[in-house]
């Protein structure tokens, strides 16, 4: 990652822990200014439920999004889980 | 006929701390060969220079994965007590049929049928091979009845099996998949390493657990029993390696890679690694890392894709007021 450092790491946020809705408000801001529609790309783990993520497309739909490219989905590895229930 | 009385196996009590975490978390990610485009690998395939190798990698994989199938799994989910755990066990057996199934998909694309049953052949001739084979084969066979330590070992042999020795194999494809060579047969070893990562862990933790009841004498023996186990496997795995990769000069770093999982498998039974670190080839490190591997755009189906819970649409969905 450029410019990223030991002193600025804090500042920076992991795409998953994006709020998604935040994500899609941004990309809308965008979208008005681009004759073109930009592929979005969402970020979400497997705690997302399948109304999460008909929830999420119809928002981005709602605020004009032209296309919802891909969805990254991230794996909540097997030590977090066990961590989680111990 | 007999008159024993048989329980039903109760899910809505636990009875076992993690059976439903790994329950839910391997089914989680339930995938299938025919989802990744291993024909997208020929072409390279055809000029690729190794594929003696290439090939007796994927064949040694098929035999430890069958092995793991029709004796390793059946044994400990027939031996274990609890029935949650015997059941998550008879999963774990089923996703090794896909894995040992895989393979051949493999196979099938890249190979014409002549190659095929010469290298099923040479899995029966390959002194290694049949060596770790009858090793584990043995100790599953052993597990009896009412013997707890005999269950036991059929558990460390487990992971040593799916810890240990599978990755003298993984490592080759991880390593040509990390630099763009063969990715999407190295994408469906990705999807293997991420079972046999669950079942490791699974299988191990129940074997600690299991270990925790014996006397400390008797835990003392198996201790001294599993590091010889360990050590007798390392020594068959270190000329297994130097066979299989003698044409491509790579033994040296399969083997330290090798022995970089043996501590991994004895971490998961609880005991105290055996090797030194070492460096590990940072690109076949990148491979294990499956839950932090990042992706590009044009990667396939990816091995951090995982089922979504399905939960209903409701009106509610539709309220944007409160937006998660």
């Amino acid at each position: 990652m450029p410019y990223l450092t030991n002193d600025n790491a804090h500042l920076y946020v992991e795409a998953y822990e994006v709020n998604a809705y935040d994500l899609i408000d941004l990309y809308a801001a965008a979208q008005k200014h681009v004759d073109q529609g930009i592929s979005m790309t969402l970020y979400v783990t497997d705690a997302w439920t399948t109304e999460q993520l008909a929830k999420i497309y119809i928002y981005a739909w709602m605020r004009g999004i032209k296309s919802v490219y891909y969805v990254r989905q991230r794996l909540q590895t097997l030590e977090e889980c066990v961590a989680c229930q111990i | 006929m007999s008159n024993l009385i048989y329980e039903a196996v109760n899910w809505n009590k636990p009875t076992s701390e993690l059976a439903q975490i790994f329950w839910d978390q391997q089914w989680k990610q339930i995938w299938f060969p025919e989802e990744i485009a291993v024909s997208k690998d020929v072409k390279q395939w055809q000029s690729f220079e190794h594929q003696e190798t290439y090939k007796k990698v994927f064949a040694g994989l098929t035999l430890l994965d069958t092995v793991q199938t029709n004796i390793g799994m059946n044994q400990i989910a027939a031996y274990a007590t609890d029935l949650q755990e015997k059941a998550v066990f008879t999963v774990f057996g089923a996703f090794e049929a896909i894995h040992a199934k895989s393979y051949s998909y493999i196979f099938t694309t890249l190979c014409t049928n002549t190659e095929i049953d010469e290298l099923f052949e040479w899995v029966k001739k390959n002194e290694y091979l049949q060596y770790k084979a009858n090793k584990i084969g043995d100790i599953y066979n052993g597990v009896e009845q009412g013997i707890p330590e005999s269950l036991w070992k059929g558990m460390f042999a487990s992971v040593m099996l799916e810890s240990f020795l599978f990755y003298s194999g993984f490592f080759y494809p991880l390593f040509l998949g990390g630099q763009g060579i063969l990715r999407n047969s190295a994408e469906v070893i990705s999807l293997i390493l991420r079972d046999e990562s669950i079942h490791g862990v699974a299988v191990g933790f129940f074997a600690q657990n299991l270990f925790k009841q014996f006397s400390k004498e008797k835990q003392d023996e198996l201790k001294v029993w599993g590091y010889e186990l360990l050590l007798d496997l390392y020594q068959n795995e270190m000329s297994y390696t130097d066979d299989v990769y003698a044409e491509t000069g790579l033994s040296p770093d399969v083997k330290a890679y090798v022995r970089y999982n043996a501590n991994k498998a004895l971490m998961n039974v609880g005991f105290e690694a055996m090797f030194p670190e070492e460096e590990v080839n940072p690109i076949v490190m990148n491979g294990i890392r499956n839950e932090g591997s990042t992706y590009d755009f044009f990667s396939q189906k990816g091995s951090t894709y995982a089922k979504a819970k399905v939960a209903p649409i409701t009106d509610s969905t539709f309220d944007f007021k409160k937006r998660i």
